[in-house]
């Protein structure tokens, strides 16, 4: 069964007790940045690190020779490879992606287990090609495959996504929760019953349009407005209040 | 039933769950935690009645939110991660490697032939290894490897001798792990990664001897690297496999859809991968703490060595078989 196409990216996962949740998947702009916040991240601890073991450690009068080095190349071996497992296994994100609201998950909605944040993560390599050289042992991915193989894909998944069964998805606040609630009596709008009867899917769109509507500017919202016409009867301003009357009356009044 | 009658009967409820939900996910929870199916079942039917009835996008999200948290908490899988690592070591790894024997034999050919070729070209064509190395890798093996040497010559000795043991497992973990990591990702690409890269670790290590042998000291690089070299060298070829196996789910998937065959090939060669760098690891041990020992006899140097060479073959061949065939499971 095919399904039909759709206009958002949200995903459906039933779960076993029969309810439908949805993730919405994160495409690769607020991926990008979480990757750069944590390429940030990971190079300060290494120059932390090393500061510390240089300079702290010959004012403090402690020589750490050899231990010392090889403590630094065990750590940074840790970083390289075992930032992002261990992270997105037992916080299912990294600290990046917690600063972009993101998060990743199987497919089927579940937290990450051992062998799904390996495999995922050692696809980097892959998934980054191709590296760009920028200084003595410092590669920036270019990031061609994953994000080609993203855009080819319907949840935005990379390389190491596909062979993990994963997706990194917008756990935090949804932009339009934040957004404040019109109220009819303070807004002095009447609700109004719309002249005919409107389907479920056409009762959603009115109600979308009511709780998106701070999100645009009036030129945006006149345009969308103006779609209904023969619904409204009006076009511009006018018809975007007449609108937002009937998605009061859905909302607040409707049996 | 009005949107705000429904907040009004359910959101102690709600509130009730978001407290035991931010309790579970910082492993806080009592006796409490009990309740979490009943209100997780509870909470999806009130999802599915404020999506049915169109309560609001914010609504439904708050309500998705909760959902989702309490599936997560649900599913969580009890730590046994030591049972499942035995479990690898006993059973899986060698398994996975029998199964894939083809690709094994493919996988040695295609490091030694290069490595056995880099070692002969020393009496027939020298040429060849100074066109793989550079004057820098040259130094190095000659303070290494180079008559009356010490392989732990280039570095410092301030600081006694198991300072520079513990450095040099240290960066063989970082360096031989990382290239056999990088080659189990490069496999992806159709297998060429892992091709390429166990061709030109066989051509680069194989100069490495060549040029020993070519000096005439051979003697003083076997009996540094007979100990480790079947745990590294067995290990990079057993992370080789693990790409192609990568690399032929992407390039042949039967009769799966390509996505479907990818996520296969994934789960058949995560065993071998992670065998493959456990091997690496255990080689940075030997070859950081055991090979680069000064005052060893080199009798005991090479029966380590090929005693080793046996147990490996020993442990690809015997272990686990009879044994139900175990896999990594769902990942």
């Amino acid at each position: 069964m095919r399904a039909e196409p759709k206009l958002d990216t949200m995903q459906t996962v039933e779960v076993a007790e029969g309810v439908d949740i949805y993730l919405r998947p994160a495409g690769p702009i607020p991926r990008g940045f979480a990757y750069a916040i944590d390429l940030l991240l990971r190079w300060v601890i290494v120059v932390v690190v090393m500061l510390i073991g240089s300079l702290g450690i010959s004012f403090l009068g402690i020589e750490t020779g050899e231990f010392g080095i090889g403590m630094f190349l065990l750590l940074l071996f840790v970083i390289e490879w075992g930032y992002y497992v261990i992270c997105e296994k037992v916080w299912g994100r990294t600290p990046g992606k917690r600063a972009m609201g993101l998060s990743v998950v199987r497919t089927s909605g579940v937290p990450l287990s051992w062998p799904a944040a390996i495999l995922r993560n050692l696809l980097r390599s892959v998934d980054g090609l191709p590296w760009l050289s920028i200084g003595p042992q410092s590669l920036f991915p270019l990031a061609l495959v994953g994000l080609g193989t993203a855009l080819f894909t319907k949840k935005f998944q990379r390389m190491g996504d596909l062979l993990a069964d994963t997706v990194v998805i917008y756990s935090g606040k949804t932009v339009e929760a934040a957004l404040p609630v019109l109220n009819a009596a303070q807004n002095q709008i009447t609700p109004l019953p719309p002249a005919v009867a409107l389907s479920r899917e056409e009762q959603q769109a009115i109600l979308l349009f009511l709780e998106r509507a701070g999100l645009w500017s009036e030129g945006r919202k006149t345009e969308l407005a103006d779609h209904l016409k023969p619904l409204t009867g009006t076009s511009g301003h006018a018809g975007v209040i007449q609108l937002l009357r009937m998605a009061l009356w859905l909302r607040d009044s409707a049996p | 039933m009005k949107k705000s009658t429904f907040e009004e009967i359910s959101h102690e409820r709600w509130d009730e769950l978001e407290i035991l939900l931010k309790q579970l996910e910082k492993n806080q929870a009592g006796s409490e935690a009990a309740r979490l199916p009943g209100l997780f079942r509870q909470s999806c039917h009130d999802l599915s009645l404020a999506q049915h009835r169109m309560y609001g996008r914010k609504l439904c999200d708050r309500l998705n939110q909760l959902v989702v948290r309490c599936y997560h908490q649900l599913h969580r899988r009890a730590g046994r991660s030591g049972q499942r690592v035995i479990q690898l070591v006993s059973q899986t790894f060698p398994q996975a490697i029998r199964e894939e024997w083809r690709l094994f034999a493919l996988a040695f050919v295609l490091f030694f032939g290069p490595f056995c070729a880099m070692i002969a070209a020393a009496y027939y064509a020298p040429h060849w290894i100074f066109s793989l190395l550079g004057p820098a890798e040259l130094t190095m093996l000659d303070q290494m490897h180079g008559a009356g040497a010490q392989p732990t010559a280039p570095f410092k000795k301030e600081y006694g001798e198991m300072g520079i043991h513990f450095m040099m497992f240290a960066y063989y973990v970082q360096h031989n792990i990382g290239i056999g990591l990088t080659m189990f990702g490069m496999g992806m690409l159709f297998t060429v990664g892992a091709v390429y890269a166990l061709i030109t670790q066989g051509l680069i290590l194989g100069a490495m001897f060549g040029y020993i042998h070519y000096t005439g000291h051979a003697d003083n690089i076997w009996r540094f690297a007979i100990g480790h070299s079947s745990f590294e060298l067995l290990g990079l070829i057993v992370c080789g496999v693990a790409g192609m196996r990568l690399g032929l789910g992407v390039l042949f998937p039967g009769r799966n859809p390509r996505g479907r065959a990818i996520m296969l090939a994934g789960r058949r060669a995560l065993p071998i991968l992670l065998g493959g760098a456990g091997m690496l690891f255990l080689a940075a041990m030997v070859e950081g703490f055991w090979s680069s020992q000064r005052d060893l006899n080199d009798d005991v140097r090479y029966a380590f060595g090929v005693l080793m060479w046996v147990v490996w073959a020993l442990y690809f061949l015997l272990v686990g078989r009879g044994m139900e065939r175990s896999r990594i499971d769902d990942p």
